[in-house]
């Protein structure tokens, strides 16, 4: 059935609460922008006298014209590195080619010759499980000076590191899903495995090269003086040494061939289609401004939201009077029939329950699910433990985990403690994860954390014989809380990748139509749980 | 008088030429004599142009499901909103869970409507304000700011409805 809005637009709560929001939104819009194109003269200068293009302009003319894009983690690191990697130098995300859903990697040669920051490499690693996933096709856009050498050691050993890149190419590629890199500049040591790992490549003659070691190197080694063309550029390895295939007389030129390169490739049949047109929603998008609380501790109505997320904001809801804190029910976005999770509130016995059933459901029913999350916790007390919240829980996760389905989930608020987990928080393997620009993530709230730390200091105190007087205290705690506060916030949170971007709560709708179709290029795991705790 | 009702994805008119002697309606240009009568609960009788019908329909919300020759419609009217079967009208309010009042936002005697608000709670550290679900008049509010309660403690209880207000 059609969702009622209970909302009133014109009341005092609703118009304090769409000034906060769209002044969040505004404020989002702000940094996207800065991270986008906010570069030093001189960098753009250097970069145009090489002859070579910005990295938006590559995609721009890469991109299938009138298609959507739906950029990935455009803030990453926003509050790593004393900001001075915009999106963590790279660019990842969501588009059309040549008619072919695919997932672009690009590097950013604007900031530090494109070098890899280990917040670069988990953000390429990221976008490559995200192929990997949902068995999109991949174009890397390579032009990198390689790893950091300052922080190598936090982005190369480790397992999640430099080498998981090269390992997700493999693997995509025995999947059978195909990969093309453009080499535009240089592709040194690591770097030069991505065009080597890709099925196709192109090599953008003068500028590309690809070598283990450059010339620096070399030289360094072996006393051998070389220039890079003659080391490893374009007509080294398309004639020669056969690493790359296309050779490419201007970066115009590599990106026309790249174009027409994906257009030779299978499509794979989609898991799920839409089954019905889509419809835009009966309730103005707009007014989720207006329905966000401005207070992190407020619960709000999600099924206002829903109305203004899914087709025609019509929703089936199941059990409805059952579990209440938890809204189930299926709905269509784009045409895709979905399940929806959504919190009312906090987590009891009975809405963990009927989480965990609905999930059952929708596995049974090849239904994708949409998780939408305000939580804090799942309820805690002796009557609860007595009547087995722990175990009702943990049900809720394995059906949650074991999953077949597609999972997609929105931060819409706050999302604190062991919620998050059974909500399809990040270590869920949910095929991608948005959040709002009001969204906060902890262990616990703010306020508690920081009293609970403040506590710790004072016994610390009290042990060494000093005393702290309530001025001392008050100090500590909210130097705590402040400290506490800036890792809690949704930038901190997708600075980390912890999600895979902050939405502006009007594109949310927009975002999760690019991610179904996506995420229904692949069909889920083996079907099945594990032992569930009655 | 004109209606615009959504019969399953198409936007229709329909406009009332006539309402005495017969139930004269316009659809689509065509002008139809209706003769439609209550059976049962839920259940109609209905004379198009002469032809006898009989149906079945339910609403839930603004949506009217009806079931007519073998098949059912969804028809939605603008502006016609019922209780779903879900919301049960209420006499007081109690606590589904223990907390502490963070405010208080009606008094004892007042009058309210469906979504005004009665009550901020806190638990688990979750604000929760609970509103009316229909019309009511307050009768006491048995909860004050800052006043820890227990699961199923009564909060707020409304004038009870003579029968047949509701």
């Amino acid at each position: 059935m059609q969702l009622e809005s209970a909302i009133r637009t014109n009341s005092p709560e609703f118009r304090r609460r769409y000034a906060h929001n769209k002044a969040l939104a505004a404020e989002l819009k702000r940094r996207q922008e800065t991270a986008r194109h906010g570069r030093p003269a001189r960098d753009l200068e250097r970069l145009a006298s090489h002859g070579k293009l910005l990295p938006r302009v590559r995609l721009e003319r890469l991109l299938d014209s009138g298609t959507p894009f739906l950029e990935l983690s455009t803030l990453a690191a926003n509050m790593a590195y004393g900001g001075e990697s915009p999106s963590a130098s790279c660019i990842t995300g969501i588009g059309v080619v040549s008619g072919r859903e695919v997932m672009i990697h690009a590097d950013d040669p604007t900031v530090k010759g494109g070098a890899w920051y280990p917040l670069t490499i988990k953000k390429i690693v990221r976008a490559l499980d995200i192929a990997i996933e949902n068995r999109l096709p991949v174009v890397h856009l390579c032009d990198s000076a390689g790893g950091q050498l300052q922080l190598q050691s936090a982005l190369f050993p480790d397992k999640y590191m430099a080498g998981r890149i090269f390992r997700n190419q493999c693997l995509l590629s025995k999947m059978g899903v195909q990969q093309l890199a453009i080499v535009f500049g240089h592709c040194t040591a690591g770097g030069a495995y991505v065009p080597a790992l890709s099925d196709y490549n192109v090599i953008v003659r003068g500028t590309g090269a690809v070598f283990l070691g450059g010339p620096p190197l070399v030289k360094a080694a072996t006393g051998e003086v070389v220039s890079a063309d003659e080391l490893g550029g374009c007509d080294l390895h398309t004639r020669t040494s056969g690493t790359c295939d296309y050779p490419a007389s201007s970066e115009a030129e590599a990106i026309v061939i790249g174009r027409e390169v994906v257009a030779q490739w299978q499509r794979f049949p989609k898991w799920r289609l839409p089954e019905q047109p889509a419809e835009s929603p009966q309730h103005d998008p707009d007014e989720l401004y207006g329905i966000i609380p401005d207070d992190i501790k407020q619960a709000f109505e999600m099924r206002e939201v829903i109305a203004r997320l899914v087709d025609g904001s019509r929703f089936h809801e199941y059990k409805p009077a059952y579990g209440t804190t938890l809204v189930c029910g299926f709905a269509h976005l784009f045409g895709y029939r979905i399940g929806v999770l959504a919190n009312n509130g906090i987590l009891f016995n009975d809405s963990a329950i009927k989480g965990g059933h609905f999930i059952e459901l929708c596995n049974q029913n090849a239904t994708p699910l949409l998780f939408l999350q305000n939580i804090t916790g799942y309820m805690v007390g002796r009557e609860y433990e007595a009547a087995g919240i722990t175990k009702d829980g943990a049900k809720m996760i394995m059906a949650q985990t074991c999953s077949h389905v597609p999972k997609l989930t929105v931060m819409c608020h706050g999302s604190f403690g062991a919620g998050n987990y059974g909500m399809c928080g990040r270590a869920f393997d949910g095929r991608l994860l948005f959040s709002w620009p009001n969204h906060q993530i902890a262990v616990m709230g703010g306020e508690q954390a920081a009293n609970t730390l403040a506590e710790v200091k004072l016994r610390q105190l009290e042990r060494t014989g000093e005393s702290a007087d309530p001025e001392t205290i008050e100090r500590i705690r909210k130097a705590t809380l402040r400290a506490y506060e800036e890792q809690t916030s949704a930038y901190y949170s997708t600075s980390e990748l912890w999600d895979d971007g902050i939405l502006d709560p009007i594109d949310t709708r927009n975002a999760l139509g690019v991610a179904l179709s996506a995420a229904c290029g692949a069909p889920g795991g083996a079907p099945g749980f594990g032992v569930f705790r009655f | 008088m004109t209606y615009r009702v959504r019969i399953d994805e198409r936007e229709v008119e329909a406009e009332i030429v006539a309402r005495r002697p017969q139930l004269s309606v316009r659809l689509g240009g065509t002008r139809h004599t209706v003769a439609a009568s209550a059976l049962a609960e839920g259940e109609f009788a209905i004379a198009v142009d002469g032809v006898p019908h009989r149906g079945w329909y339910c609403t839930i919300g603004r949506d009217a499901y009806v079931r007519l020759a073998g098949r059912t419609y969804l028809v939605q009217l603008p502006g016609r909103a019922r209780e779903r079967g879900t919301t049960l009208s209420q006499d007081e309010i109690r606590a589904s869970m223990p907390g502490v009042v963070v405010a208080v936002h009606c008094e004892s005697g007042a009058s309210l409507s469906a979504g005004d608000k009665l009550l901020t709670l806190e638990s688990m550290k979750l604000q929760l304000t609970l509103v009316a679900a229909h019309d009511a008049v307050v009768e006491r509010v048995h909860v004050a700011p800052d006043s820890v309660f227990e699961r199923g403690a009564l909060l707020v209880s409304f004038v009870r409805p003579k029968s047949g207000e509701l």
